[in-house]
């Protein structure tokens, strides 16, 4: 596959560094799955056990590393999306329908971030742990929602500034990114 | 009602949001006017969708996947392809047709598949008088069996949803798949004698030597499907586990045995797959709250109200599912597809009697159509960026392969054993 990602195209400088730094995370959450993956096979097959927090840890570092990357791929524009007809629009009608589709992403992203710290603080209130991971607080375990969903908004809002910022843009990344 | 979340769906997609976010935008808007939940509802659908031992093969096989190409040993699996099926007319294309079912065999991504060969297939296709759009679109079509053979990112998924086993739906696409590259095959030969294209040389790459040296310079490549299935066979592993050893596997042969990936490609090589997983797992978050949004809208129960009042049988049933399948698919991304129709139609599948590994069968070579359904075809796109063959001449040239593809779901769909025949052996369901 061709990799499309890790440039950020006119995006300011710290945004793309910002996303870089991101990914990497994400990287490095996904080696750690797979690390802690490989350790329970090689446990289970000399005849021991890692227990419980061999099969969460890694689901969990699947949930961290979607939502603390999503953001990025905005500003590296790796999302998957289908732009045929944003294409055929002269180069204003491209700028304005982009710039509707990331502020409506915005806030709708904004409102769903509400949600997302209610349920991260009632977490944090009613003192709920996770037995399998070290009695580590829910609240801590969930925070990746809202923090993900502001680092998203942020790229949006970066997106926007790029826009109309003056000078050449990249064209916008087609549907040739899914791994579907 | 149940029409609400897809008109906002269909147009955020033409105003160009990404389809996660599209999906994300389309339901949020529809929970809130019709006032369906709370807003923390979303939050919680958003972790709880990601969270699943069994997805976590997706990030692994992908990662296997991302390792063999940079370490180009589709270059291999080409080769050995052009020698198994060069001396046919039209033996460039039938190569292409057999390497990316090869290539289908070790990774699980028909987006993958379809961009390995893209390039090297469709330029030996073009040198060899090949119609530019015809080759992008065999390819395109072709690659799109990467989710019928196993692995297949696409059954993993429908088997977490499920709860199936992966490894009876793995064993389950095996015979499908076989048939689907054969049926190309045939079209790419009898289209070959239709239009006179040539054959490879015999001497050259057809001979029984160089036959015999393709197979050795790919035979590592080749031990990792059998290693995939051997891993469902024995039981020992689960599917999370296989591909955690594929990735191992892959990363082995690429460094150590060919050579052909150096240590400092492994970073950008993860980096990509990275972004690959969070693309995927974004768009099956949004999914899975659409999904939601139709259950709170009461699609299950209005399409078996449906079932019931004109007394549809399980062929009728599956029938009218390919129908809106089809439909849908040439809007929506395949993964979505996936996600978002199988809470809703599955149970009903299984209450109608249908066996859910038939039905993911079913899923999954609509899936495929989808895949290269105009106007919006993933494996299209794919092709269209990474040849530069305009995407106005690849959908003229898909259509035979739509078709073809339309004839084998109706096998699929008459013809269960099809299916069920190798799982029932291999893997009989407890």
């Amino acid at each position: 596959m061709e990799d499309h990602g890790g440039e950020g195209g006119n995006a300011p400088a710290f945004v793309r560094w910002m996303a870089r730094i991101e990914v990497g995370i994400a990287s490095v959450l996904l080696l750690a799955a797979l690390v802690v993956t490989i350790v329970t096979i090689v446990e289970r097959n000399i005849g021991g056990s890692t227990g419980e927090w061999s099969l969460k840890l890694p689901e969990l570092g699947l949930m961290w590393l979607t939502f603390l990357g999503m953001g990025a791929l905005v500003t590296e524009r790796g999302h998957v999306s289908a732009d045929m007809l944003l294409r055929k629009m002269p180069p204003r009608g491209q700028q304005v329908a982009e710039t509707i589709s990331a502020l409506i992403t915005a806030a709708v992203f904004a409102l769903i971030l509400w949600g997302a710290i209610s349920i991260v603080k009632q977490q944090f209130d009613i003192g709920a742990t996770d037995d399998d991971l070290w009695d580590i607080p829910e609240g801590a375990l969930l925070c990746v929602l809202p923090i993900g969903l502001a680092i998203t908004i942020l790229h949006l809002a970066a997106e926007v500034w790029t826009i109309w910022r003056p000078g050449q843009r990249p064209p916008q990344q087609d549907l040739g990114h899914s791994g579907t | 009602m149940i029409a609400v979340p897809f008109i906002f769906l269909l147009i955020l997609i033409l105003i160009g949001m990404p389809i996660s976010f599209a999906l994300i935008v389309a339901s949020v808007a529809t929970l809130y006017w019709l006032g369906l939940a709370p807003i923390t509802f979303i939050p919680d659908v958003f972790a709880g969708s990601v969270q699943n031992f069994t997805l976590l093969a997706i990030p692994f096989f992908l990662l296997a996947a991302e390792l063999l190409s940079a370490g180009k040993l589709i270059d291999r699996v080409f080769d050995l392809a052009r020698a198994m099926v060069g001396r046919l007319r039209g033996g460039m294309g039938g190569a292409c047709v057999v390497a990316t079912g090869i290539f289908a065999g070790v990774q699980g991504s028909s987006a993958a598949d379809a961009a390995a060969i893209g390039k090297i297939g469709t330029a030996g296709m073009v040198r060899e008088g090949y119609r530019p759009g015809f080759s992008a679109a065999l390819i395109a079509a072709s690659g799109a069996t990467a989710i019928l053979i196993p692995p297949s990112i696409a059954m993993l998924i429908y088997a977490s949803m499920v709860n199936v086993s992966v490894g009876r739906m793995f064993f389950a696409g095996i015979v499908p798949g076989i048939i689907n590259v054969l049926a190309f095959l045939v079209f790419v030969a009898a289209r070959g004698h239709v239009y006179g294209w040539k054959r490879d040389d015999a001497n050259t790459i057809t001979s029984f030597s160089a036959r015999i040296a393709a197979l050795r310079r790919s035979f590592w490549v080749l031990m990792l499907p059998i290693f995939v299935l051997y891993g469902f066979y024995s039981g020992q592993l689960t599917a999370t586990e296989i591909s955690t050893a594929c990735a191992v596997y892959s990363a082995a042969v690429a460094l150590f045995v060919y050579r052909s990936l150096g240590w400092r490609d492994l970073w950008p090589t993860v980096m990509q797959t990275s972004r690959t997983t969070i693309n995927i797992f974004t768009i099956i978050a949004g999914a899975v709250l659409l999904s939601k949004v139709l259950t709170f809208l009461n699609a299950p129960q209005l399409i078996f109200g449906f079932i019931e009042s004109y007394h549809l049988n399980w062929w009728q049933f599956l029938i009218v599912v390919s129908a809106i399948m089809f439909i849908l698919g040439m809007f929506m991304e395949a993964v979505a597809l996936n996600v978002m129709t199988t809470p809703i139609l599955a149970p009903i599948a299984m209450k109608l009697g249908i066996d859910p590994v038939h039905y993911g069968i079913v899923l999954i070579f609509n899936i495929e159509i989808a895949l290269i359904t105009p106007p919006v075809g993933l494996n299209l796109f794919v092709l269209a960026g990474a040849t530069k063959v305009p995407l106005g001449a690849i959908y003229r040239e898909v259509v035979p392969f739509v078709l073809i593809l339309i004839a084998l779901l109706f096998m699929a769909i008459f013809f269960p054993q099809l299916s069920l025949w190798l799982p029932d052996r291999i893997l009989p369901a407890s």
